[in-house]
């Protein structure tokens, strides 16, 4: 499976109300190609942070959230996974997209290319974490936390890149957020 | 109520302007202040790793319509400098920080000075409002500081000195 992939699974799996927020770079430039909606939250800069937003927009309502992460920007957050064990609620979900490489940058390896394994590394924080290697897996895992909040953080082993690269996030930061808000009525 | 100390006075103020969601990377300056959020019902208090993430997710409160506030040192200012930029500035989500400020003329511990001595030019760098409180008597310019962060929606920082929190 490639991050394309992986993202029009969670547009397609997504309830009409729930709060997106997509990393730095292509998982932005590819949710907002597949399924651009104001409850999309295009994180354009601050490497790392797609999953802290995604915490304080969970702890502050009750739509699902779900958070499309990649395995380099999980590692230069890594503090991210205890901090979701001790207070992610239930309406939390954590999608990591682990190609092996930065590839917004020319496809540096990462420690996951070198064997690090994510999902262990957020079990040992006390998450629920599953590692999947199928589209098929990936829908059914997302079922699952649908269905009863579990589990909470997945990990999708994906190809370095997708077929085609998805063109640049057509809105400015401010533009993004107003719409967010909107949304949102805040 | 002369129990009222300045702690309980800077709870009230943070009630009183919409704050509900504390984010801590915690200073022993601060410590009765956090152990009396952690505490009050009013609040939710949250420790996280370090201070860049501790701004997204106030970020992200934010964008939800719940107002947050940071407590934190100075030299955690220094480790959250691209997230601000990159995220506050180009999004224009403001921030609301409490910080206090080590490495000052009163710091007992050298490798706090660097930081402190960079800390108000680095705030005033990155554009953000900064009210220093020296002593319980500047309570009142940390609410007029709050109104105006509600008001204008632009980030604030209160610099807040050992003597603020009577710290010998």
């Amino acid at each position: 499976m490639n991050r394309q992939e992986i993202i029009q699974a969670i547009a397609d799996l997504a309830p009409n109300d729930a709060l997106i927020v997509s990393n730095i770079a292509d998982a932005s430039f590819e949710l907002c190609m597949l399924k651009d909606r104001p409850r999309n939250f295009y994180m354009l800069g601050s490497f790392g942070l797609a999953p802290s937003i995604g915490l304080g927009l969970a702890l502050s309502r009750p739509e699902k959230v779900i958070v499309i992460n990649g395995d380099g920007a999980l590692l230069y957050n890594f503090g991210c996974l205890p901090t979701e064990h001790r207070y992610a609620p239930d309406n939390f979900l954590h999608v990591v997209v682990d190609n092996g490489a930065h590839g917004a940058t020319g496809y540096q390896p990462t420690a996951t290319s070198a064997g690090v394994d994510l999902a262990a590394a957020a079990a040992g924080c006390g998450l629920r974490a599953k590692i999947v290697q199928s589209l098929h897996e990936f829908k059914k895992a997302v079922l699952g936390w649908l269905a009863d909040s579990s589990p909470t953080l997945i990990v999708a082993k994906a190809e370095e890149k997708p077929p085609q690269a998805a063109p640049l996030v057509p809105f400015s930061g401010p533009q993004i957020a107003a719409r967010f808000k909107q949304a949102l009525g805040s | 109520m002369s129990s009222f100390s300045t702690e309980d006075a800077v709870r009230e103020a943070l009630h009183e302007h919409g704050i509900g969601l504390c984010i801590s990377v915690p200073c022993k300056y601060i410590a009765r202040l956090i152990s009396g959020v952690g505490e009050d019902p009013r609040f939710k208090l949250i420790f996280p790793s370090r201070e860049e993430e501790g701004l997204g997710i106030a970020a992200g409160a934010h964008l939800a319509g719940r107002g947050s506030v940071m407590l934190i040192q100075n030299s955690g200012l220094g480790n959250m400098v691209n997230a601000y930029c990159s995220l506050n500035l180009y999004y224009e989500i403001p921030l609301c920080l409490i910080i206090t400020y080590r490495g000052d003329e009163l710091e007992k511990i050298p490798a706090q000075v660097p930081m402190g001595n960079r800390t108000e030019k680095l705030l005033d760098l990155l554009g953000i409002q900064t009210v220093t409180l020296r002593a319980a008597k500047d309570l009142p310019r940390l609410r007029q500081g709050l109104e105006w962060y509600g008001n204008e929606k632009k980030s604030v920082a209160f610099l807040t000195k050992k003597t603020f929190w009577n710290i010998s």
